[in-house]
């Protein structure tokens, strides 16, 4: 763990050398803050689309380093975990396949669920101020809330209006899964009968 | 160069910069506890761009430590209580949290263009990035990695806060994104593959199922074998253990999802989809198989339906249709008939009347629990009963309870147990109904937790007021067949004391 603990710190300076040196060289403070039109390769992360992509440069750790997989903490749109796949030096086409089929399953999940999330804070809030006007008239002065009954109806009109989606959520995702499952099966069996060799 | 702050046991963590990423953890534990970064979670994220919404604050009597020797491990950061005053002037007389990051560990580099002080609204806590104090000492260690230090801490300035007055912003450079220290690697640790296991087979659930069918046996009036029931339990536990897995492996997006199901071991990564398969299907094959073996095979096939039932029909009803938590209810009512099944070999009313307790039960338990996570489930897009028809699920709960009184009643009226069952077990449904009736009028989240805690009472202590006034058939049979010593006259009569000791 120590050692890793150090790798970490290594490939954590390359790395922050490598992406955020722009940042270090310009930073003196000129009062820009206003300005990030000028400068837009130093805000990585603003962009309302790139937020939603499967962002991999977060990590501290290596994939191809470590040689396995690397997971990461919950997305904060999607909720998932996003996981990095080890790429091996001899890649066999099953193992591109397999690792390819995750990678695809992963991106839909990624798209599908922040994508959802988002949907559902925002129609949230929607129905909180609609329903906060029925029920106190625009002189809102203090903060009101609404009851759990009200959100309720909220809850149970999102689930109805997302039925057909979900529906078709659920059968892609059987399949993507036993897809990969099976595919997991296939390399691993590939392993065992190479290395018997 | 990178800088990375965080916090952990703080009330938060304070830093303005254009890209600086703010994050802290909430929580009891003092950072000084566990130094090591490594240790770092970050359950509560929070950025702050451009702008740090900051009441200044001037610290005073704080004095810096001697930072020590550089012996790489330690961690050159205080958290110190020190008695604040406000730009303005004004005193409190509460002391402030204050996390001063003297020197640099080697995962936090903390550089700034200028040395504010700033502090987040409200926040107890304080992080001071200072420009002036920054030195470049280039050690350059084993990995080439840059190691800045910070020099110790000497005086506090603090910046003013008007609305006229251009601030000069604070640039903590490089910050690293939160999480960047969470990232694993998905290795399997074989030291904790039990805890992996257990929490693929749902320990408790499991544990709860085990013990439905044990009572099950233990009712039963067939003679008692230690081997069978031994083989009866690890049977039906191996089985729900691997409908458990499948269970998770099926649902790994929707448990992420949701709070109470987001840390799973498949959520979590930490065991590979087809490694929880594996393991499924090892429980599986070797759960049914001592069904068959230990007991009969009808206890085994109902181990098999009650898997094929919950992984393939309950398990994709529940993001379908509403009738899930019937089919759930019906799942949880198998196990008592597994255990009575291993038994007798047969299934006698006795077995029915403890599946239709298992069944009643159900409802108020899991209509009270998913009252509270209607949220959760709208999101994640469960059909559950609580969302899609909220006044149901209440009714639901509240029907249930008071047939549970009835099925109680019933069970000495078919000879099942002695009339003390119905006695003693109704206070038991009484209060239950009374907290469903509570659960239905007042519909929410109190009543409803109140309802589902003491459900989790109620099933044990039914099964064992059941299994105390269980009818001894023994004393028929010695009746029955007077002089003729049998064993089974004998066995039987353990049942009840072997299960309640």
């Amino acid at each position: 763990m120590l050692s890793l603990y150090k790798r970490n710190c290594s490939l954590m300076l390359e790395r922050c050398c490598m992406e955020f040196l722009p940042v270090c060289g310009c930073s003196s403070v000129s009062g820009s803050s206003t300005e990030p039109s000028e400068r837009p390769n130093m805000l990585p992360k603003q962009g309302k689309q790139k937020r939603r992509e499967v962002d991999h440069k977060e990590a501290l750790i290596d994939p191809q380093e470590v040689k396995c997989d690397c997971i990461g903490p919950a997305d904060r749109h999607s909720n998932l975990r996003i996981t990095q796949f080890y790429i091996p030096p001899s890649e066999t086409p099953l193992q591109r396949q397999y690792r390819e089929a995750r990678t695809e399953t992963q991106g839909w999940n990624q798209s599908f669920w922040s994508d959802h999330n988002a949907n559902f804070k925002r129609m949230k809030e929607e129905f909180i101020q609609v329903r906060l006007k029925e029920k106190y008239g625009d002189n809102i002065k203090e903060r009101k809330t609404l009851s759990a009954d009200d959100m309720s109806e909220f809850y149970k009109r999102f689930l109805d209006d997302n039925k057909d989606l979900h529906k078709q959520y659920n059968r892609e995702w059987y399949k993507k899964n036993a897809n990969n499952v099976l595919l997991a099966a296939r390399v691993w069996f590939q392993q065992r009968v190479n290395t018997r060799r | 160069m990178c800088s990375i702050a965080c916090a952990r046991g703080l009330n938060t963590l304070g830093l303005a910069s254009e890209i600086a990423k703010i994050y802290f953890v909430k929580g009891p534990v003092h950072i000084l506890s566990r130094p090591r970064t490594q240790g770092l979670r970050y359950s509560y994220l929070r950025s702050l761009h451009n702008r740090c919404k900051s009441s200044t604050v001037l610290l005073s009597g704080s004095h810096s430590q001697d930072g020590g020797d550089d012996n790489g491990d330690n961690v050159f950061e205080v958290t110190r209580e020190v008695p604040f005053t406000r730009a303005n002037g004004d005193k409190f007389d509460k002391n402030v949290k204050i996390l001063l990051i003297e020197k640099s560990s080697k995962l936090k580099f903390l550089i700034s263009k200028e040395a504010p002080l700033l502090h987040h609204a409200q926040a107890g806590a304080v992080v001071d990035v200072r420009n002036g104090a920054t030195q470049m000492g280039s050690s350059s260690g084993e990995h080439g990695a840059q190691e800045i230090h910070l020099q110790p801490y000497e005086d506090v300035e603090y910046i003013e806060e008007t609305k006229d007055s251009i601030r000069e912003k604070t640039q903590l450079v490089g910050a690293l994104p939160p999480g960047a220290l969470d990232w694993k690697p998905q290795r399997i640790d074989l030291k904790k593959l039990g805890s992996y296991y257990a929490g693929l087979s749902k320990s408790r659930l499991t544990g709860l199922v085990v013990i439905t069918a044990v009572a099950g046996y233990a009712m039963a009036p067939g003679p008692f074998d230690p081997t069978t029931l031994m083989l009866c339990t690890l049977g039906t536990g191996l089985t729900s253990s691997a409908a458990n897995a499948i269970n998770q492996f099926f649902e790994v997006p929707f448990d992420s999802q949701m709070d109470r199901t987001k840390n799973r071991v498949l959520v979590r990564g930490l065991v590979t989809p087809l490694h929880g398969i594996c393991f499924a299907a090892t429980c599986g094959t070797a759960g049914m198989a001592m069904l068959y073996f230990g007991a009969n095979g009808l206890a085994a096939s109902l181990g098999a339906l009650n898997l094929l039932l919950y992984t393939s029909v309950y398990t994709p009803l529940k993001r379908m249709s509403i009738i899930n938590t019937w089919v759930g209810s019906v799942v949880g009512a198998i196990p008592p008939l597994i255990g009575w099944a291993s038994c007798t070999g047969g299934l006698e009313a006795g077995g029915w009347i403890m599946a239709s307790i298992l069944f009643a039960w159900q409802f108020p338990h899991f209509n009270a629990l998913s009252w509270n996570l209607r949220s959760d489930y709208s999101r994640a897009g469960y059909r559950m009963m609580s969302v899609t028809n909220p006044g149901l699920c209440r009714r639901v709960a509240l029907r249930y309870s008071i047939a549970m009184i009835g099925i109680c009643t019933l069970a000495p009226m078919i000879d099942v147990t002695t009339w003390t069952f119905a006695v003693d077990s109704l206070p038991l449904n009484g209060y239950l109904s009374y907290l469903a009736w509570r659960f239905y009028e007042d519909a929410d989240s109190k009543s409803s937790r109140k309802l589902f805690l003491f459900t989790l009472i109620h099933l044990p202590a039914v099964m064992m007021l059941m299994i105390i006034s269980k009818k001894h058939y023994s004393k028929k049979n010695k009746l029955d067949t007077e002089n003729t010593p049998s064993e089974t006259s004998n066995t039987t009569d353990l049942v009840p004391v072997g299960i309640c000791s």
